[in-house]
């Protein structure tokens, strides 16, 4: 009986630790590939360690018009950006869905909510010809103005608003508290942690953001961080093997994914709290 | 109780900002993919009304034929695979180990990540040639060299299996959260009963975690369905249409080959065929007591 539970602790194990390399592995390779130079990349046998640190990725995106300090300027000014509309517009439309009642409230509630359940890719067709028309094309605040407002988060901040005993909205109101003043001074500081799950989501969600802002942006300089990492993907180098730039990939990635990593290591019990609870994908 | 007319003018304000923004670029979008599908348009000159000929034309073209087949093996490969395997991953690190929580931790980082950043990690990963990470381990220990995503018949597969790599740790965590929750005498007294750990996984915890696999699938059907990011940057859908799957082939049809009413009328048609299947699911998910919260 000991003997069965020690081999299926021992499986067990390794099992574990099998998943576990299989995620860190790939991320080893992803930093020493961005560190190499190109010469040393395409050496046979490959390398497991750099011989010598290089930022020849960083420079050959440069060399072909890109530009990974630019792009990570504007990921982070649209994440931000459109978190922010988000947080603010949709915390006025939850309250109202929550708080209010108003014919037809249920039906344009699911009007506006649905638009979660849709996928990207059919709307982008036509805002693409919207954009064009309003002369936003190639143009970073036409990438956001379509989702300054996020249905998701109009959903959670409802549903959480919802459990909020209303006495504490109707005590505010009789000492003479505006609407405004409810949500923002008495309802805001009691849903922190709704907050917070609602900054992550929103800001990981934009950072993933990939097929519109494909779609719409064409000059470099616009580009955000993914598109440039899939521009520089299919740069090939010269040469008689044609081969894609792996330094300047993987330099560019890891430019990308870090500041994800480390804000998960941060606050990793919340995150998997925040995914698990609703579902919702970056 | 709030009274409507007291606070009608907030509701107008507090509402207004989401509803003008919906109606410009949500539901007028949506009625313009209804136009456009009927309509021969190339993005720049003036849509041509054509009737039904996108729809026609859609089946009988094989590369949106392949391309369902390829989605359809795409969902639920990937959706099966990283089910098993969170099944095996969760119930295996339900210990109180410190690998156990370790674990917990590092499967997850796939997800999180973003899915061009995820994408360009695997294919630096299995780089064609000798000089290719996965390459030069496979010929040290005698199993040839690959072209991986530039294989006309290894693209495929390997993109399921980057996809399984991706969303296994969120089947896991799912998984593991679920099977947290199930009482411990119900496990308890299965064991009194005299049950094998195998016969109290199969008969007492799966039946349990069925509502959980009705919550993953049809949470990630819908993005299954159209995943994108990861493909672009992959493979682009190909070599040649190897791996051109759905959101691929739409996003192809409008913005290479310029004909953006047959790609409306196959989003149409595609979307409308999964969000059934997903409303479907969430009504069966309530019916079996997923949210009775």
């Amino acid at each position: 009986m000991a003997g069965r539970r020690k081999i299926g602790d021992i499986v067990a194990n390794i099992v574990m630790i099998i998943a576990i390399l299989s995620v860190l592995v790939p991320f080893y390779f992803l930093i020493i590939t961005a560190f190499k130079s190109f010469s040393e990349i395409l050496s046979v046998p490959p390398t497991f360690f750099p011989k010598k640190f290089t930022l020849e990725g960083y420079m050959l995106i440069r060399e072909h018009g890109g530009d990974v300090t630019r792009s990570f300027i504007n990921s982070l000014v649209l994440s931000c950006g459109v978190t922010l509309t988000t947080l603010f517009f949709s915390s006025l439309a939850g309250y109202a869905f929550a708080i209010y009642r108003f014919k037809l409230k249920e039906a344009l509630f699911i009007a506006v909510i649905s638009k979660y359940l849709l996928p990207e890719i059919i709307l982008v067709i036509p805002w693409y010809g919207i954009m064009a028309k309003l002369g936003l094309a190639d143009n970073l605040f036409g990438v956001a103005i379509v989702n300054l407002i996020g249905a998701w988060t109009i959903y959670y901040t409802r549903s959480y608003i919802s459990q909020i005993p209303q006495d504490y909205i109707d005590a505010a109101r009789i000492d003479g508290a505006s609407e405004p003043y409810v949500l923002f001074r008495i309802i805001w500081p009691m849903m922190k942690p709704a907050l917070g799950v609602i900054v992550i989501m929103n800001f990981l969600w934009s950072w993933n953001w990939f097929t519109w802002p494909l779609v719409l942006l064409e000059s470099k300089r616009n580009f955000t961080l993914p598109i440039t990492i899939a521009f520089v993907r299919y740069i090939y180098g010269g040469g008689a093997e044609s081969v894609p730039h792996w330094g300047a990939i993987s330099f560019a990635t890891l430019i990308y994914i870090l500041p994800v990593v480390i804000l998960y290591l941060i606050v990793q019990r919340w995150f998997v709290e925040a995914f698990i609870r609703t579902g919702i994908r970056a | 109780m709030s009274k409507l007319h007291g606070n009608s003018p907030y509701i107008i304000f507090f509402l207004l900002p989401t509803v003008a923004l919906y109606t410009f670029f949500y539901y007028y979008p949506l009625a313009l993919d209804f136009y456009y599908s009927f309509t021969d348009w190339d993005l720049l000159s003036s849509p041509k009304f054509v009737g039904l000929e996108n729809y026609i034309k859609l089946f009988s073209d094989s590369v949106f034929i392949k391309s369902i087949k390829l989605t359809l093996i795409y969902v639920t490969t990937v959706l099966l695979g990283s089910i098993l395997i969170g099944l095996v991953l969760s119930y295996v690190m339900d210990r109180p180990t410190k690998l156990a929580a370790l674990t917990r931790i590092i499967v997850f980082i796939p997800y999180v990540i973003p899915d061009v950043g995820a994408a360009a990690i695997w294919t630096v990963m299995f780089a064609p040639g000798p000089s290719g990470y996965v390459n030069y381990i496979l010929s040290r220990i005698g199993l040839g060299t690959y072209s991986w995503f530039e294989d006309p018949n290894l693209a495929f597969p390997m993109i399921i299996a980057y996809s399984i790599w991706k969303y296994f740790g969120f089947c896991t965590l799912v998984l593991y959260s679920g099977m947290k929750a199930i009482p411990k005498d119900y496990i308890e007294a299965a064991k009194v009963d005299g049950a094998s750990g195998f016969d109290i996984y199969t008969r007492v915890i799966l039946p349990l975690l069925r509502p959980i696999l009705i919550f993953i699938i049809s949470t990630n059907l819908m993005y299954c369905w159209f995943v994108f990011a990861s493909v672009y940057t992959l493979t682009k859908g190909g070599p040649g249409t190897a791996t051109m799957i759905m959101g691929m082939y739409i996003y192809g049809q409008a913005f290479e080959s310029m004909k953006a009413g047959l790609a409306t009328a196959a989003a149409i048609i595609n979307t409308a065929v999964i969000l059934s299947l997903v409303i479907f699911l969430h009504v069966r998910g309530y019916k079996g007591g997923l949210y009775g919260r």
